[in-house]
């Protein structure tokens, strides 16, 4: 388990340095950050003192260096626009962030989970086909779209929400739908063949056929074994719980990290980029680690085959 | 006629109404203050400082009037003429030099009184160059020419240029003279605790701000104007998306959204409270040339991808008609360096054909970097102008790219979108910042004329009307059609969705005025 582990925490570790070396150069050959926050209009001399102070100036090799050292030391940079810490700019917008793809998750799970399950458990009727026209619409229709769909109903046509903003709870709920409302279509999808998947095995026809009741069949034999799957799904969902949210925060002027990494990216805030997106990863790695050692406890046959090395 | 005899009873009968006004004045001004509400703004971006010394940022210069004075200002009507500001009047000592009377009276947001000492240090190196002095101010721009600024007395000073400068006035107006008050400069320490809320004595005074969110301002009573400011209070709330600006003004959210889009016209001219508000500023659409590129640097080839483009139809098309055609580059609003008679960039497809033929164009490609709509309808312009050059015989291609940065990597070798705006209205403030040595087009190795850079140092010194305008128009005629390192397009507008009971009219360039100058305020 131990090596395990450690191999886990190897992969991490190399998929955190690519992610973030990547947007290092990405983010350097793709615009010069001294035209976006600056402005077309500002001098020579302004533009050229801008890239001096920020660094711009030298080799990106240099560059690099730099700023690899310094996120040893736990300084991650400064924010070109606001002047402060990127990494305290960054996490003063992850409470607003939470604040709304928590409820979202649990929104996402509390309705996406019945759902697959009773669409599964009716398959080819009637409901299953009602339940799964609605996921794949929900699945299909943008974020963007559903977000400015629900602000036309509800704070438009019926005057009930406000369109955006922040402050108060019923800034939430607009949003709150908008994520949820999709992840909860996907989740659906993903239970319902989980389930049926189960269903199927020769398992559940001897549970069936020793006249364990059919509810008890469920309960103690397809919903374990399908839980794998969803559990997967759900831990892509718990490890976007940080920027999951970029197009609905924006559609709904919210202020948090995806908002955030919009706004920064569009003015190439280069140290905010790079810290959102190194925090990014390293919560969708975590996630993930925390999702196999989930496998294990739901399955103990991975746990001892990877324990084994196969 | 009639003739005015004061007798007792008159003068009995003005002491009453003298005392009526006396009781009623100070209700009326509290029944005044409890009218006014606080305004709110749907703006699309946040300002990277508030000083406007740091940054020529839009939404920079949206706030500054409501912050900040000029000694001298623009009156925002088409003509851009110059009224009092700080300074009660002003003189002309000499070729270089204005003679500013400054108001007294005047205080700033924190209370303190505001002095020429203000000015000296609004106007020195100390605040123009920024942080470190380190030349990263844009102010520079405007106020380069700035020699120094003498005391005569705590309320009278003279400004001095480097040499002889007939701006002078305009630019003690223009972007970066905002004055401020050096005693909360020093007492902040630091450009960082500067810039949380700068004080200056404008009709508004910063309360808050909260990075990409919202910026909150209160009314400064004291404003030397008089009567309090329109409003108690300005929220500006930041919200990027054009259509949840639009939602949030529709909804009553707001009662004020900047950057709508032409397609959003129809959509706020149907609805019952609202309305569009803004037309052209003093900035114009043009599509800048690589004349390094062996196609285009053709004089030939420039010039008919400028005949081909039918601009009437294009600003009809694509903008309702709402945007202007101008005469060259320059505007209207130049004043006396305006040359009226200067023709609009003709549509003329046989000449266009003509010229490409002489030029040896056999149908090479050029290039078209393109942004995605970073102007408004810039994709759709492109799209059509693209068309109208294919029907001249010019093989023009679309390629998008994701920022300036990209578009302007050296070599170029291509046309791409700009839009340039009048920092002072006149030439030097203009088509000189641009086209000039240090402009973006010669910075960038994209286009180079001597005898236009001869014209621009001489126009510089220049002080006799006449003499001017012989200058201005041979440099027009160079960026017309001799020489030209750009296409002109169209002038540039500024539009505005607004509650139809906000009473507010939009300026001449990108700065708001929410204050008791704006036009609206005047009238009432």
């Amino acid at each position: 388990m131990v090596r395990y582990l450690l191999i886990r925490l190897l992969r991490a570790f190399i998929t955190i340095t690519l992610v973030v070396t990547f947007a290092f150069i990405v983010l350097r050959v793709s615009g010069d950050p001294a035209i976006s926050i600056m402005g077309d209009n500002a001098s020579p001399e302004a533009m050229a003192a801008f890239r001096k102070e920020w660094g711009l100036d030298q080799s990106i090799f240099i560059q690099y260096f730099n700023y690899v050292t310094a996120i040893f030391q736990g300084d991650f940079g400064h924010s070109m626009r606001g002047g402060g810490p990127a990494l305290d700019l960054v996490v003063s917008r992850i409470p607003a962030t939470v604040m709304l793809t928590l409820p979202a998750l649990l929104l996402k799970v509390a309705i996406g989970v019945p759902a697959g399950i009773y669409a599964a458990l009716h398959h080819d009727k009637s409901l299953d086909r009602t339940v799964m026209v609605t996921a794949v619409a929900g699945y299909t229709v943008p974020s963007f779209v559903l977000g400015l769909l629900l602000v036309q109903i509800f704070a438009l046509w019926m005057p009930l929400l406000p369109t955006g903003g922040t402050g108060e709870l019923s800034h939430l709920i607009l949003p709150v739908l908008t994520l949820g409302i999709g992840g909860a279509a996907i989740l659906a999808r993903f239970v319902r063949s989980a389930m049926l998947e189960v269903l199927g095995q020769p398992y559940i026809r001897t549970a069936n056929a020793k006249g364990i009741p059919w509810g008890a069949v469920v309960r103690a034999h397809a919903l374990p074994n399908a839980a794998i799957p969803t559990v997967t799904i759900i831990g892509f969902m718990v490890g976007s719980l940080i920027a999951g949210s970029v197009v609905t925060e924006s559609v709904f002027s919210w202020p948090g990290v995806g908002n955030l990494l919009v706004v920064s990216v569009t003015a190439r805030d280069l140290s905010v980029v790079q810290c959102i997106l190194l925090l990014v990863a390293a919560t969708m790695v975590l996630s993930n680690m925390f999702v196999d050692i989930l496998y294990g406890i739901l399955d103990p046959r991975l746990s001892n085959a990877n324990s084994e090395g196969r | 006629m009639n003739t005015f005899t004061l007798t007792r009873r008159k003068l009995l009968a003005s002491g009453a109404a003298g005392g009526m006004i006396a009781m009623i004045g100070p209700r009326f001004a509290a029944a005044q203050d409890a009218e006014r509400h606080t305004l709110r703004v749907g703006m699309s971006g946040f300002p990277p400082a508030i000083d406007p010394v740091l940054y020529t940022h839009t939404a920079t210069r949206r706030l500054a009037p409501q912050i900040f004075d000029t000694l001298v200002a623009y009156d925002q009507t088409p003509a851009m003429n110059l009224r009092p500001g700080l300074a009660e009047r002003w003189e002309r000592t000499d070729d270089r030099s204005v003679k500013l009377f400054l108001r007294q009276g005047v205080t700033f947001h924190d209370g303190g009184a505001f002095t020429a000492e203000d000015v000296t240090f609004s106007l020195s190196p100390q605040h123009l160059l920024g942080p470190d002095m380190a030349g990263k101010a844009t102010a520079m721009e405007t106020l380069e020419t700035i020699d120094s600024v003498e005391v005569i007395d705590p309320h009278t000073v003279i400004v001095r240029a480097k040499g002889s400068d007939a701006l002078l006035e305009k630019r003690l107006a223009s972007w970066g003279a905002e004055i401020v008050s050096k005693a909360a400069f020093d007492a902040a320490g630091s450009w960082d605790a500067w810039n949380t809320a700068p004080i200056g004595t404008g009709p508004y005074r910063i309360v808050s701000q909260t990075l990409d969110q919202e910026v909150t301002l209160i009314s400064h009573d004291a404003y030397w104007r008089g009567l309090p400011p329109p409003y108690a209070g300005i929220e500006f709330r930041i919200i990027p998306e054009t259509a949840s600006r639009m939602n949030a003004l529709a909804a009553g959210e707001v009662d004020i959204i900047t950057d709508i889009a032409p397609d959003m016209f129809p959509q706020i001219e149907n609805h019952p409270d609202l309305e569009v508000a803004g037309g052209p500023v003093a900035n114009i659409r043009a599509l800048v040339i690589d004349t390094t590129d062996p196609i285009l640097g053709k004089v030939g080839v420039r010039r008919a991808l400028s005949l081909a483009i039918d601009r009437k139809a294009l600003v009809q098309a694509l903008w309702g008609d709402r945007l202007t055609i101008p005469n060259g580059y320059q505007l209207s609003s130049f004043g006396d360096a305006y040359i009226e008679d200067f023709p609009q960039p003709a549509y003329d497809p046989e000449l266009a054909r003509q010229l490409l033929a002489e030029a040896g164009y056999a149908g090479e490609t050029i290039t078209y970097k393109l942004l995605n709509n970073y102007y408004p309808n810039q994709v759709s312009g492109a799209q059509v102008m693209v068309e109208m050059w294919k029907a001249v015989g010019l093989n023009v291609e679309l390629q998008m790219m994701e920022n300036f940065g990209q578009i302007q990597t050296s070599p170029v070798h291509a046309i791409y979108d700009s839009s340039n705006t009048a920092t002072i209205p006149d030439p030097l403030g203009f088509p000189w910042r641009i086209f000039g040595p240090s402009g973006q087009n010669v910075r960038l190795g994209l286009w180079r004329n001597e005898e236009y850079f001869a014209l621009g140092e001489k126009l510089k010194v220049t002080v006799d009307v006449e003499s001017r305008r012989s200058i201005i128009r041979r440099m027009l005629e160079i960026v017309d059609r001799e020489d030209p390192p750009v296409v002109i397009l169209h002038g540039s507008g500024q539009f505005y969705g607004k509650r139809k009971d906000v009473a507010w009219v939009a300026g001449q360039t990108l700065d708001l005025d929410f204050g008791p100058f704006n036009a609206a305020s005047v009238q009432n």
